[in-house]
Parts: C-alpha cells; sequence; structure tokens
C-alpha cells in the first residue's frame, strides 16, 4: 500500500505549500453550484440535513426523473476535483503539492481503485477523519460535503469513467436531434432538444406569449427599440401564416439590428471613446464601432467578422474596412501618466490582446496564466505567453500623448475632398521629386568640384553660429550671425576648454536654447547642423539635440540622440510608427571630440535625412514613414537637456552652425578641417556630384520646391482623421515567458515565446510563418472547439435570460455546464454549416417555439428556476441602459436616428468629467438632434462614464466584458424619474398627444402607454392613470408656475398654443407609465 | 396620504416575514443573494456566515490622500537629510530600485531635508511635522505606521491596487467588499457613500476607484456631492414638489402591484420597494447633508471651512453625520498631494485644508462615543522621495513618488492607539527593522516591520470581523479576495 508508505513525505510537501496556499472559506463549497440532480439523486436521509430537505421539496418533482442515471464525470465530478482540488493538484506545477495532479486522465486514475472506493487513495483521503491525511486539507479552507463526497464514492464505484472537459472536445461533425413527444410545439430544431429536456422532466412549456409580446421582445432584442404603434397594429392585423417571418425580416434588414447586435461585441472587444488610464483624453475610435455595425448589418459571416479584425491587415490587398476592423486589438485602454516606463505599459497593452482574445473568442480565462500556469485548466504559462507573440508585432508605443497624436500603427480615413487634396499633394510631390531626379541626371556629367570647395573656408553661410566664447549675464550665448537671436543657457552649465576656445559643458538637467532660429528643424525644410561633441564614457542614452513639443512621455519632433551608445536622427509625428530616423552604423566614440552633422533634405521619406559622424555618412535608416506633421510647438530647438528625459551630463558641444540647406560631404569635411587634405582626386566621383548639386542654384530651387510639396501633403494629411490599427512589423519581435508577468523579468533564449496554439487545443495545419492570419484562420476552422461555441453562446444571451452556458466569459472546468450541451453543440454547428450567418442564427431563434413561449409563470417556477434554465418558459429580463433609453426618446418622437460619426453628448449633470479630473477636457453637451441620437453613439469616457447608463449596469469597458448584471436600485428609480433625460422626453410625449387630441386624455394615457409598454393598459391601470392625471391638473391648475418649471426642462422647446398644466399633468403621467416595470422590462 | 397608507399596507403585508423590510435593506448592499426568485425569503444570518470574528469596527471613514503625501515632511523625521542636504543619495541606499520616468533620468538625485520643524507628541513619542498641529493633539488616539509600502509607481495603478487590491480594472474596492460582505445597517442610506473635496484638481479620480467590479452593481460607492442634488437626479425635477412625486410613487406602486398580479415575477415587488427606497432616499440624504443645524462648536472644531460645502472639513463633518447614521464604509478622497516640484510652498496649503478637519473628525467622534466602534484612516497611496526632483534650492525642492516606504495613520475601532509601527532608514528610503538597518519586505511573507498594502487591507477586514482570506466572490473560475492571494493580519496595530 504505497498510499501509506508516502504519507509522510506527502505531509511534509503540504506543509511546504501553507504559505502559498490561498485559502478559501468552508462555505463556499455551498456556493458552487451542486447540480441539483445529482443532489436528488443522493438524497437521503441520513444525509440531508433540514435545509437541504427544504431545498429538494421545490426542485424534487423537477428531477424526479433522473434519479437513476449514473454519475456523469464531465458534469458532477471534474467540477469537484477542479474547485476544491487543482488548486494543488492541478494545472499549476508552480503550486503543485506531492506532484500529484488530478487533471490528467492517467495520474487521476492512478489514485483511484475502480469500482472499489475504499482501496482508492482519493476516497480514503476525502473521506478521512484525521485532520493530517484529509484532503482538503484545513488549512486550505476548502471542503467537500457529504454529498459531493458520496458522488466521488458513487463515481469509483461505477467505475470510475473519465472523459475530457467538454468544451475541449470537437465540435461534433453532427449532432442528432433529439425526438420528443409533443410532435407539434417545435417549430424548428431548437425547440426539439428544449422540449426533450423540458418532457425528461415532466415539464410542459409555457403556452405562446400573446402575438403583442412577442413582438415587443423580438423588437427589442433585434433592434433595442419598442414596435411602433403602427408596427403594432399592422402585425395584429396580419393573419397570415408569415406574418411573423414577415416580421423578423423587416427587423433584420433594418439598420438598427446592427446597432443593437453591436453593444454585446463592444462590450467583449472594451470599446469607449476614451484612452482610460489618468487624464483619461479621448481617443478616436468610433470609425471602427461604424465599421462594426455596418459588418452585422451587411450580415458578414462571423468568421470572417473575426478574421478581419484579428488579421484584416494581413489579408491579400487588404481594403480599407479590413484593416479598419483591426481596431478591435488596439481598443485596449493607454496611459499617458508621467514617469510611465514605456516598456512595462507596452507589456500591459499586448497582455491586454491576449486576455480579451482569450476572453471574447475562446471564453477562456486565459488571463490568470500570465504569471504562472492556470490553476485550473489545462493553459501554460508558456501558452499565455505563446499568444503573446502573436499579438506583439506592431510598431507601438508604450503610452500616448494627447488626443490629436493617434498611437501607431494607424490607418488615415480620409473624406472624399481630404482624398482629393491629398492625391493633388502627392502628384505635386511626385512632379517636383521627378523635376530634381531630373534635373540630377542632367548634370551627373559635372567631375569636378569647383575650386573654392577644397578652401578651409565654407562658401555657404550659416543661418546660426555659436562658438561658446563667452555668456553675458551669465546666460546669453552669442549668435555670430543674428545678434538680436541669442542663445540661453541655464546657469549651471559652464564654459570649459572646447574643441576651438570654450565649448559648454552641460549638467544634463539645464538646457541650452537655441532660440528662435529661422528654421524650425521641421520635416519639410531643408537643414543641417553641425557641431563638436564629447561625449563621457558613461554616456549611451541621452538626448543631444532636440525640437519638441510639450512632451511628458510620448516622443515628437525632431531629435538627435544616443541611443543604445549610437546617434538616432529622428523626426516624428509619433514615435515609432509615424516617423522618419536613421541610425549611425558604429557607436559613437567616448572621451574625444566628434564632429555631428544632422541634414534633411526635405524629400519627404527618410532617404533626405542625413547623419555625418566625423565626416562620414552613415544612414541606417530606421524608420520611412511619415504622414502628418510633427506639430511640436514649443520654443525652436534645444540642446542637451529635455524634460524628463536623460540629458547631455558632463557633455560638451562646441561650434554649433546651423544651415538652410543639407551640406555635401565636402563642405562637412571643410567643418571638420579634413578638406585641407583633400586632393582633387580623392574626392569621389559620387561626392563631387553630390557638392556640385547642392551648390548649384537651379537644384536648390528645385530641392524647395519639392520641401513645399512635402509640406502641402503633409499638411493635407495631417487634419485627416486617423485611428490606430494593427500592421505587422517586418521583422518578428521576439516575446519572451515573463516570469510572474513582470515586464522586466529576464528575457533569455530559454525562455522564449513562440507562434503555435495554446497546448490543449488542436494545433495549427500549418506550422510554418505563423502570424495573426494564421491564428485567424486556425479559429474559425470548422473543427475548433470554442470558438463557435463562444459565439452562438453569446449571441444566444441577447436574446434568453442567459447564455446556454452561464459563465460566458468561462468555459474551462470552472466554468458552468452548458444548461442544453447538444442544443449548444447543434446551434454551433448549424452554425458554422450555414456559413457563420448571424442573421439566418437570430431568425432561427426568434421564430422558435422556445422564444414564443410567454414568460409569465406560476410563483413556484420563479422558485425552482428563477433563472430560467431550463426553457420552461419565454425570456424576461430588465431592458438594457440603451434600450431605456431609446425607449423613452422613440416614444416621445425625439429619437434621432442618424447613424454613425463621432460620439455624441447627451444630458449629464453638471461637468462630471472635470469634477474628479482636472487634466481631463470639460464635457461638451451637444446640442440640438444630436442630444437625441440613439444611446450606443454616447460617448464612453472610461473614467467617467455616463451615469445614467451605468447606474443601469452598462459595462464599464476598462477590460474586456462578456455579460452585464441587471440589478434593481434606489439610484434607477431616481434617474427614471428626474433625469432631464426622461422629464423631457414624458414632457414632449404628453405635448404630442394633447396636440393631437386635444383633451381626450383616456385615450391619450392608451396611446402613451401602449407606445412604451406595447399593449393596451388594463381596466385598473387606465383608472389609476386618469385620476393621477386629473389630481395632477387640478395642482398644475392652481400652481402655474410649478406647470412652467417642468416644461423648461430640456432643450427641445415647447410646443406652442398648448395648455401648460394639461402638459404638465400628462407629463407627469407619462413618467408614472415610464416607470412601470411593463416599460422597463422585457417579457 | 391615504392611497399611500393602503398600498403600503398592502404591498408590506404580502409576506408574513416581512417582504418589504427586507427587500429595502437588498437596496443597498444587504448581503443576500441578489438573484432573482432569491428575493423573497425569511431572513436569515448572513448567508456569507459573517462576520468570522466578533468585528472591533462597525465602520469606517477612509481619508484618502490622494497624490502621494511627503511622508518626510509630515510624519516621517530624518535630520539626515537635513545634515546632508544636496549630497546625492548614496547608490547603496537605492540598492537599484528602479525610479519613475520622471526622477529617473535626471542627472543628479540630490537629498532634499524637510523644511518643516519636528517635534515629538503622545505618549508614543511620535515625530510630527509642524505642518500638523492638530494631528498631534490626537497623537493618543492614533496609531501611526510609518512602514507601508505599496508596488505600484504611478498614481493610476497606485491609488487602483490601494483601494481594490488589485492594479487589473474590474475589482471590486474595499467599500464594495464591505458592503458585499457585511450589508447595510441603515435603511434610508447607502451602505457605502464616497466623498470627494471639490476642485482639488490635481490627480484624477475614477469611478473605478468606488466601482463593484465583478460584484453586483448595488454594492458600488454612491458618489454625494455638494450642491442641490448630493447624489445624482435625487432632487425632483423643477416643478415636481415632494407631496406630488408621492402621489406619482403610489400611482406607480399600484401598476406595478397589478404588473406583478399579472406576472407574477417578484422582482417586480423588489422594483417597488426600490422606488419606496427611493422616495426615502430623497428625505434622507438633504437631511443628512443639511449642517445647518450644527452648532457652532462644531464649526470650531472642523474649522469654518466645514461651513463650505465641498470642502474636506465639511466632508469631513458630513461623513461624521453619516456615520451617526449608521452608513458602513464612508470613502473621502483628497487630491493634491502630489508635489513634485514647489513642495515648500504646496504641502502647507494642503496641510492647512486637511490637518484640522482630520483631527476634528477622530475627536468628534469620540466625544459622541462613536470612535470605538468606527474606524478612522488617513494615507495616500505611496511616499515621496528623500532626493529632490528637479533642482534643489535653498528655498525649493520637489519629491517624485517613492512606493518603497511611506507613513498613514488609523484612530478608532480595534486599533491600538498612541502608537507607532514600523520605521524607515535614516534616509527615509526604506523600511528599516528594529534595529534601522533597511530591509526588504517580500509579501509573500510576513514581516513584523512592515506592512504591505495586502497586509492594511487584511487588518481593516480583521478588525470588521472578516477573515481577509474567507471572503471572496468567484468570477473567472477563481476565487477573488481583495487581498488576491496575499496579505496577513498586522497585530500590532490592534489593541
Amino acid at each position: 500500500m504505497d498510499v501509506f508508505v508516502n504519507r509522510h513525505e506527502r505531509k511534509a510537501g503540504r506543509k511546504v505549500g501553507r504559505n502559498k496556499r490561498s485559502a478559501v472559506t468552508a462555505n463556499d463549497a455551498k456556493r458552487v453550484s451542486v447540480d441539483a440532480v445529482t443532489a436528488l439523486r443522493l438524497l437521503r436521509p441520513t444525509l440531508a440535513t433540514l435545509a437541504f430537505l427544504s431545498l429538494f421539496a421545490i426542485i424534487a418533482p423537477l428531477y424526479a426523473q433522473t434519479a437513476s442515471i449514473k454519475v456523469d464525470f464531465q458534469r458532477e465530478i471534474l467540477p469537484i476535483l477542479s474547485d476544491r482540488c487543482f488548486l494543488c493538484h492541478g494545472p499549476d506545477e508552480g503550486t503543485r503539492q506531492a506532484d500529484m495532479r488530478l487533471d490528467l486522465r492517467n495520474d487521476l486514475l492512478d489514485h483511484v481503485e475502480a469500482n472499489s472506493p475504499d482501496d482508492s487513495e482519493i476516497w480514503i483521503r476525502i473521506s478521512s477523519n484525521d485532520e493530517l491525511e484529509r484532503m482538503p486539507p484545513p488549512e486550505s479552507n476548502l471542503s467537500l460535503t457529504d454529498i459531493e463526497k458520496e458522488l466521488i464514492r458513487q463515481w469509483i464505484e461505477e467505475g470510475a469513467n473519465w472523459s475530457r472537459h467538454w468544451s475541449l472536445e470537437p465540435l461534433p461533425k453532427t449532432v442528432e436531434i433529439p425526438e420528443v413527444v409533443d410532435s407539434k410545439w417545435p417549430a424548428n430544431p431548437i425547440d426539439r432538444f428544449v422540449l426533450a429536456k423540458l418532457e425528461s422532466m415532466e415539464q410542459t412549456p409555457t403556452q405562446v406569449a400573446p402575438r403583442w409580446r412577442w413582438l415587443r421582445r423580438v423588437t427589442f432584442d433585434l433592434t433595442g427599440l419598442p414596435p411602433t404603434p403602427d408596427e403594432i397594429g399592422a402585425f395584429e392585423n396580419d393573419l397570415s401564416p408569415e406574418a411573423f417571418e414577415t416580421v423578423v425580416a423587416r427587423l433584420l434588414s433594418s439598420p438598427r439590428f446592427g446597432e443593437q447586435m453591436a453593444i454585446s461585441w463592444f462590450d467583449a472587444a472594451r470599446y469607449a471613446d476614451s484612452y482610460g488610464y489618468q487624464s483619461d483624453l479621448l481617443s478616436p475610435t468610433w470609425p471602427w464601432r461604424d465599421w462594426v455595425i455596418r459588418a452585422i448589418n451587411e450580415n458578414l459571416s462571423y468568421d470572417q467578422f473575426l478574421t478581419w479584425q484579428l488579421a484584416g491587415d494581413l489579408l491579400p490587398d487588404a481594403t480599407t474596412d479590413q484593416i479598419l476592423a483591426t481596431t478591435f486589438n488596439r481598443l485596449h485602454r493607454m496611459t499617458n501618466e508621467g514617469g510611465s516606463i514605456e516598456l512595462e505599459w507596452h507589456t500591459e497593452y499586448v497582455a491586454d490582446r491576449v486576455n480579451t482574445f482569450g476572453t471574447s473568442i475562446l471564453g477562456m480565462t486565459f488571463e490568470c496564466a500570465r504569471c504562472h500556469d492556470h490553476k485550473f485548466d489545462a493553459i501554460t504559462h508558456q501558452d499565455y505567453y505563446n499568444l503573446f507573440a502573436f499579438f506583439n508585432n506592431i510598431d507601438e508605443w508604450g503610452m500616448y500623448n494627447d488626443s490629436s497624436r493617434v498611437p501607431t500603427p494607424s490607418l488615415l480615413l480620409p473624406n472624399d475632398e481630404q482624398q482629393r487634396s491629398m492625391s493633388a499633394a502627392r502628384m505635386e510631390l511626385e512632379r517636383a521629386k521627378s523635376a530634381v531626379d531630373d534635373y540630377r541626371a542632367s548634370m551627373s556629367s559635372i567631375t569636378s568640384v569647383p575650386a573654392e570647395a577644397m578652401n578651409s573656408e565654407l562658401q555657404i553661410a550659416p543661418i546660426a553660429a555659436f562658438d561658446f566664447e563667452s555668456l553675458v549675464d551669465n546666460k546669453w550665448l552669442t549668435n555670430e550671425i543674428c545678434a538680436d537671436q541669442p542663445g540661453e543657457t541655464g546657469p549651471a552649465n559652464i564654459l570649459v576648454p572646447g574643441k576651438t576656445g570654450n565649448g559648454i559643458k552641460l549638467t544634463g538637467d539645464d538646457d541650452v536654447s537655441i532660440g528662435k532660429v529661422e528654421n524650425g528643424l521641421n520635416p519639410w525644410e531643408r537643414f543641417a547642423v553641425s557641431m563638436w561633441v564629447w561625449i563621457p564614457e558613461d554616456l549611451n542614452d541621452v538626448v543631444l539635440l532636440h525640437h519638441t513639443g510639450g512632451t511628458d512621455v510620448g516622443v515628437f519632433g525632431t531629435n538627435l540622440t544616443l541611443f543604445e551608445g549610437k546617434f538616432r536622427f529622428s523626426m516624428s509625428r509619433f514615435w515609432p510608427g509615424n516617423a522618419l530616423a536613421i541610425e549611425s552604423n558604429r557607436a559613437a566614440k567616448k572621451g574625444k571630440w566628434t564632429h555631428i552633422v544632422i541634414a534633411n533634405e526635405a524629400t519627404g521619406s527618410a532617404d533626405g535625412l542625413q547623419l555625418y559622424v566625423d565626416s562620414v555618412s552613415e544612414n541606417h535608416i530606421l524608420r520611412d514613414y511619415l504622414t502628418k506633421r510633427p506639430d511640436t510647438g514649443g520654443n525652436g530647438f534645444t540642446l542637451g537637456a529635455r524634460f524628463r528625459s536623460a540629458g547631455f551630463k558632463n557633455g560638451i558641444i562646441d561650434e554649433l552652425k546651423v544651415f538652410d540647406r543639407p551640406l555635401s560631404a565636402v563642405e562637412v569635411r571643410v567643418l571638420t578641417g579634413t578638406a585641407a587634405s583633400d586632393v582633387e582626386s580623392r574626392i569621389s566621383p559620387s561626392d563631387r556630384a553630390q557638392h556640385a548639386l547642392l551648390v548649384d542654384k537651379k537644384y536648390n530651387e528645385l530641392a524647395a520646391t519639392r520641401a513645399a510639396a512635402c509640406k502641402s501633403l503633409l499638411d493635407a494629411q495631417t487634419d485627416i482623421l486617423e485611428v490606430s490599427v494593427m500592421r505587422e512589423m517586418d521583422q518578428v519581435q521576439v516575446a519572451w515567458v515573463l516570469a510572474r508577468g513582470n515586464y522586466d523579468s529576464p528575457r533569455t533564449d530559454s525562455n522564449r515565446a513562440h507562434r503555435i496554439a495554446p497546448s490543449a487545443l488542436p494545433p495549427f495545419g500549418d506550422e510554418t510563418s505563423n502570424n495573426r492570419l494564421s491564428l485567424a484562420r486556425w479559429l474559425t476552422g470548422s473543427e475548433h472547439p470554442l470558438t463557435s461555441r463562444v459565439a452562438v453562446n453569446r449571441l444566444w444571451s441577447n436574446f434568453f435570460d442567459s447564455g446556454l452556458v452561464a459563465t460566458m466569459n468561462d468555459f474551462g472546468v470552472q466554468g458552468h455546464r452548458p444548461t442544453h450541451p447538444e442544443l449548444l453543440d447543434w446551434l454551433a454547428r448549424d452554425f458554422i454549416d450555414s456559413g457563420w450567418d448571424v442573421k439566418r442564427f437570430c431568425k432561427q431563434l426568434v421564430l422558435s417555439s422556445t422564444y414564443r413561449q410567454d414568460s409569465v409563470a406560476q410563483a413556484e417556477a420563479w422558485k425552482t428556476d428563477p433563472k430560467n434554465e431550463m426553457l420552461a418558459r419565454g425570456p424576461s429580463r430588465r431592458l438594457s441602459s440603451e434600450m431605456i433609453r431609446d425607449l423613452a426618446l422613440s416614444a416621445a418622437g425625439l429619437l434621432n436616428d442618424t447613424p454613425g460619426g463621432p460620439p455624441v453628448s447627451p444630458y449629464q449633470p453638471d461637468n462630471l468629467w472635470q469634477e474628479d479630473n482636472s487634466m481631463t477636457p470639460a464635457y461638451q453637451q451637444s446640442v440640438g438632434t444630436d442630444l437625441y441620437r440613439r444611446s450606443i453613439y454616447t460617448v464612453w469616457k472610461r473614467t467617467a462614464p455616463i451615469p445614467n447608463m451605468l447606474l443601469f449596469d452598462s459595462a464599464g469597458r476598462e477590460v474586456c466584458s462578456m455579460s452585464r448584471t441587471a440589478t434593481n436600485t434606489p439610484l434607477q428609480a431616481l434617474v427614471l424619474l428626474n433625469d432631464p433625460q426622461f422629464v423631457e422626453a414624458a414632457r414632449v410625449m404628453a405635448e404630442n398627444e394633447i396636440k393631437l387630441r386635444s383633451d381626450d386624455t383616456e385615450t391619450s394615457i392608451r396611446s402613451m402607454f401602449m407606445q412604451l409598454t406595447g399593449r393596451e393598459p388594463g381596466d385598473q391601470e387606465l383608472s389609476l392613470l386618469v385620476e393621477h392625471y386629473k389630481e395632477q391638473l387640478v395642482w398644475f391648475g392652481e400652481n402655474p408656475a410649478d406647470a412652467e418649471k417642468i416644461l423648461a426642462i430640456g432643450q427641445n422647446p415647447v410646443q406652442a398654443g398648448l395648455a401648460k398644466p394639461s402638459i404638465a399633468a400628462l407629463t407627469v403621467v407619462a413618467q408614472a407609465i415610464l416607470g412601470c416595470d411593463a416599460s422597463i422590462w422585457k417579457r | 396620504m391615504k392611497a399611500l397608507s393602503i398600498n403600503r399596507r398592502h404591498f408590506f403585508g404580502q409576506s408574513a416575514a416581512g417582504l418589504g423590510a427586507i427587500a429595502l435593506g437588498q437596496m443597498f448592499g444587504d448581503s443576500q443573494p441578489s438573484s432573482p426568485g432569491q428575493i423573497i425569503q425569511p431572513l436569515v444570518p448572513n448567508e456569507l456566515g459573517l462576520p468570522h470574528f466578533p468585528p472591533r469596527a462597525k465602520r469606517v471613514v477612509y481619508l484618502f490622500q490622494s497624490g502621494g503625501p511627503s511622508h518626510l515632511d509630515l510624519f516621517d523625521y530624518k535630520p539626515l537629510l537635513n545634515k546632508q542636504n544636496g549630497e546625492q543619495l548614496p547608490d547603496h541606499v537605492r540598492a537599484g530600485q528602479r525610479l519613475t520616468a520622471m526622477s529617473g533620468n535626471q542627472s543628479s538625485i540630490p537629498l532634499a531635508g524637510s523644511h518643516f520643524k519636528f517635534q515629538q507628541y503622545g505618549k508614543s513619542g511620535m515625530w510630527l511635522s509642524e505642518l500638523l498641529p492638530k494631528t498631534a493633539e490626537i497623537a493618543d488616539d492614533v496609531c501611526f505606521v510609518r512602514s507601508m509600502y505599496t508596488e505600484a509607481i504611478n498614481h493610476d495603478p497606485a491609488i487602483t491596487f490601494f483601494q481594490t487590491g488589485s492594479q487589473i480594472a474590474g475589482r471590486p474596492c474595499l467599500g464594495s467588499w464591505l458592503s458585499y460582505g457585511l450589508g447595510s445597517e441603515c435603511q434610508n442610506l447607502p451602505a457605502f457613500v464616497v466623498l470627494v473635496t471639490a476642485n482639488q484638481g490635481d490627480q484624477p479620480l475614477y469611478a473605478r476607484l468606488w466601482g463593484s467590479g465583478f460584484l453586483d452593481s448595488r454594492h458600488q460607492g454612491v458618489r454625494f456631492r455638494s450642491g442641490k442634488s448630493p447624489v445624482l437626479y435625487l432632487a425632483n425635477p423643477d416643478g415636481i414638489c415632494q407631496s406630488g412625486r408621492r402621489a406619482t410613487l403610489d400611482k406607480l406602486s399600484a401598476l406595478n402591484r397589478l404588473q406583478f398580479e399579472r406576472e407574477l415575477d417578484p422582482e417586480i415587488e423588489s422594483r417597488i420597494a426600490q422606488f419606496e427606497m427611493a422616495y426615502q432616499m430623497q428625505m434622507s440624504v438633504p437631511e443628512v447633508t443639511d449642517v445647518s443645524g450644527e452648532p457652532d462648536s462644531t464649526f470650531e472644531m472642523y474649522g469654518e471651512d466645514a461651513r463650505q460645502p465641498g470642502t474636506f472639513a465639511a466632508n469631513c463633518l458630513l461623513a461624521r453625520r453619516l456615520i451617526e447614521r449608521d452608513v458602513r464604509f464612508v470613502q473621502l478622497y483628497h487630491q493634491g498631494w502630489d508635489q513634485h516640484d514647489g513642495l515648500p510652498g504646496a504641502i502647507p496649503v494642503q496641510t492647512k485644508k486637511t490637518d484640522q478637519a482630520s483631527a476634528a473628525l477622530v475627536r468628534d467622534l469620540k466625544q459622541r462615543g462613536l470612535l470605538d466602534e468606527t474606524l478612522v484612516i488617513w494615507g495616500g497611496e505611496f511616499g515621496r522621495t528623500p532626493y529632490s526632483q528637479g533642482k534643489l534650492t535653498a528655498d525649493n525642492y520637489g519629491r517624485d513618488h517613492h512606493p518603497r516606504c511611506f507613513t498613514i495613520w488609523m484612530a478608532g475601532g480595534g486599533i491600538r492607539a498612541g502608537t507607532v509601527h514600523g520605521q524607515t532608514d535614516d534616509y527615509g528610503y526604506n523600511i528599516a527593522d528594529e534595529k534601522g538597518q533597511p530591509i526588504s519586505p517580500e509579501k509573500l511573507v510576513y514581516n513584523p516591520n512592515a506592512v504591505h498594502v495586502h497586509d492594511l487591507q487584511a487588518t481593516i477586514m480583521r478588525l470588521l470581523g472578516i477573515d481577509h482570506e474567507r471572503l471572496f466572490f468567484k468570477f473567472q473560475g477563481r476565487r477573488h479576495r481583495l487581498t488576491d492571494v496575499h496579505g496577513h493580519v498586522v497585530p500590532e496595530l490592534m489593541a
């Protein structure tokens, strides 16, 4: 009996683990859903506590039939093992105790003697009375209930069968549709699955819902809006057999369909209109939002919908929409907080992509494996970073700077007019370039360099020059060219012996401002800057010269830096993805004088940039993509230091000269003093030609024209809407398995990540050159176990009380089992077979008898199946935050159904955005009809979401979310009764009615009731409302000032010529109807 | 109003167990399960088995000082810094720790002695700066913790970590956990109220800091604001008087009653109760926020600022009024401590706003006999560097973020009053052991010399009778806690 032999060892093992073990409470056991079927089957008087008895009294009738079924490992045993044992005996190697794991078949069965519990270590351990023996150990705060132990015993007795976790099983190629007794009820296969289950429990479905109720339900579910009275009337009068299909066809073709169906995807994709952290500035991501709505309306197949979002940029000849779709992976939050560390945040963003991908598409909690192997599911730490490797390969930066600079990589989305100006500017630039090229070709025969170039004096005059010989007033530096534009240094920088005479020695914290020299060192300006620098031994990453704006964390503008010991010269709109940059080939020399020239020919690309180090041209191109002006603002250019950057500490600069055109190599040698040793014959032909061009008047005119064209193009592009997208870098960036998820953990060859499929899932077909496109194709393969199951479950939850798998974000072993596993598989298979057709899916669902059931249920049913898991009645649910507001606007006739475009800003009390955040822009409430746009277009600011939507349980959109709760709180009552949005809508409803029907109050009330609830009021309801109207009319008649006040709420003008007390009284009645369950619930 | 009484009797009479009362309790964070269908239940002991221990405190006021107050200028007296003012922070002190990208690139990191005088107070002999004269007066009621440390170095992640136990968004905050775990003791006010000093500027606050994360949104903090509508949408629209509103609610209640008879969904009954609760809040919130009845002596104690709604002092007074009415958790935020530069000028402005009222709150609760069961916490998300960020001059310095040590204080329920816990090295850079030697505490292992954020959270929960390891919520398949998988109760902080 090795069980006992090993006991001491195991105990020791347990002790070691005690500190690490996450402790939880014993009463958790109660909260873990004990499958009622199981519980009932095991119910024996000796086991049953009083509490259990009363529970069973309720559920017994439901499950009576199933009492004799064998234990199902998958559904009944695995959840117990996972929840109570895997923490120490599961997939995570790091916390595994006694080298024992129960998540793998063979390892588990090693500890089980089939048919013989008393010889099975597992049973011995869980049933032991000895605290040192018993599992789970007391200090884990975990325990097994008697019922659970009994289940495990029975499972062993029955032979200890084993199977894989359901969601990782391949999706069956076909799923058999069950036979049912009542063959009349099912309208389609969905119903056969539902009914089969009900019949097995001797249950019957609820009667069909009244027609109005189905209409209201389906109209909300497919469009997010209530049916209009006309639509209700038309449907009630359409007695044709196709009446239902006609409605569904109408709704599916409505542009409102995409707006409604997009919402749950926006929650999953964490779509918002702001960056999220700290100052939480607005981000222009709405073009992606509009694409999603468009794609759903056009019924883009779901596999394409995913493929475009994951890898649209990698599709052959990708369209603008396909690239735009990839914004999906750029919707994570971003920071611009000062002092942030770029790599740390970069790592966060990629991790967010992995988490969102794992949750929204695979329905697995991948994020648990960021720091260690997953505790419950077969997802390893390595798996996590293998996925990470697909998403880290874009040219991005770990911070954003401000709302005007879009994080790269990005896509320009010009409107027609902008497209025309951009094309025109491009053609102009091409022409200007050709003119230069042609002229250069015509000059190519020049073989001699003018004699003056051989002089030690330059023939070109600088536009600014500083020799750093003396300081005036301890801070002013003489500009030898323009005396009225001196330089200025911080007082701590000092003059020391330089290359010639004095130079300026820098502290690294105090800068030297070169002042407003004519040339701003912009990408469209031709220039050269020459200087001598002396670099101390210990400097490798510092700023030497820059012209950048108020950058705190992002870097943009013109920079000359030392980066990892090499000189780097860049001009950028947003580093690194929207920039021109070159780098020296060799490391800079330390402790010696080095001559540096940076120059720009303003060609619009990196080939115009030049870097000379000690007269040698070193132009290794790093970045060559600039679409917009840097727009640095600020004060000209600066030496030696920059806010929050490492400065040129103890470095010396001397003999700074600025020129308004690039210098030739020959001229550079003049500046370095090596030209004197040149003899005509030693000047290379290319240097000769270059020099001849640069001193040629015509060439300079043509180059200036090209520079101007370059500026025109940048100007034309700068105002164009830009959105962050995915664009694969040429060279694949390596990803590493990061210990404990830390950005700064070691990166070595031994912990590299690889672009392969997670180990628990089928491998990619072709393991070569994997990228996001391979990932998308793998996901949307017809055998993938998760993609379609997760998708149909999410779609299903748009219509029913929850998904068939209630934990929509967790299809892992700790998640809920599907209530109808075969139905889920059938839906998933049918979805794929139909070509991932979302509209077809929705149609099938809303026309099913299951969906058409009434939601009314006897009190007993609300107790036995509160969540309607058995689907023995129709769905019922509180309307979403979007639906509630849109219902009020729609009933008032205020709803502005303009689709798309930048977000709008409806009523919000005061300026909530700045109340707690003075770094964020003020809330600019919309005016006019923009106040009444559909709620999906309301601006979503992550750190301060619009309160009336948050109170109705909108997702916060900071991270991926797969489901919303539906709470009932008093604050919701306050919104419905007091928020100007709803008061105004009630008032406008009242006005419309009075205008239409004068004083036929009863009809008005009926009409308002119909618009808000979709049905006629009952007699008692009507009389209560009429009575309320009368009371209120008396009040407002006596208090006309109050009537004036309530009418003044909201921006929509009051219609002239109507009796104000009547409007006020009817407004109050409309508010009462709006507050009714009948209005804000979908039943 | 006759109609009301009939309706309400009708409504409350529905359940022998008193549905209405229970449902009302549930509106704000009562700990009953929230799923529909489980609303109607006999009143049972707390479903979560709470409290785990006899509570030492029932309520909390957390005076959060956002931005990171300088421990070196308020609480942690370091004469060596004044002595070595201007000298570089020695490498052995920093020991390779990361600095933020704000001062990490400075070519020089000169030590900056505090410009403020320190003196010892109380039986603990706690050194306090001259900026905190009123706090000094309550020293014997306070436990100062000088050995706090955290993990984050930027404001947003640090404050999110402090309030929710995780830098990752989407986790419930302390107040939500308490609302979830302990429920409400108050029938007409929320269990968890948030107050923010108005117009302070500086580092932002975020809805997530008082969000309920994956817990039911009933547990999120309810923000009270100064002005006409202390809770968003609380006030009736212009033109609707309270009797008119009452009449509407009565009709609405009757309509929903009819709907319930039709649908039989218990959720409808909950909705009826919820409208009633809203009505009650319309009465109780203005009542609690109206301080006009407070005697002059109150304002002498809290300072004249307390007459001005939205000031920190006014919020401290309001906190006391909320506590008197059994609100479980009052979370104050006061921004403005992020003194990267110009610290000597800026920090007295802050202490002028906060010192008197913070001390007054403790004193006031004490004289009302409420301090014994109310825990008061004062502190920010991290400390500040002993070296100057930016230029050190004769009359100016700034300090960057410093997560490795900082000071907070606690008073009231269950706290070991009149004590000082923990210490830092001579530079105020590292936490130190009993001998003053720098140490590098690890959150995995309990270290009596150091208090990690999770340790503080664990201790706060312990004082409220909660075992932090046993209050959890299952989300994404795992048991989440405020303290993640860490945290140790610090017995030294408890009486």
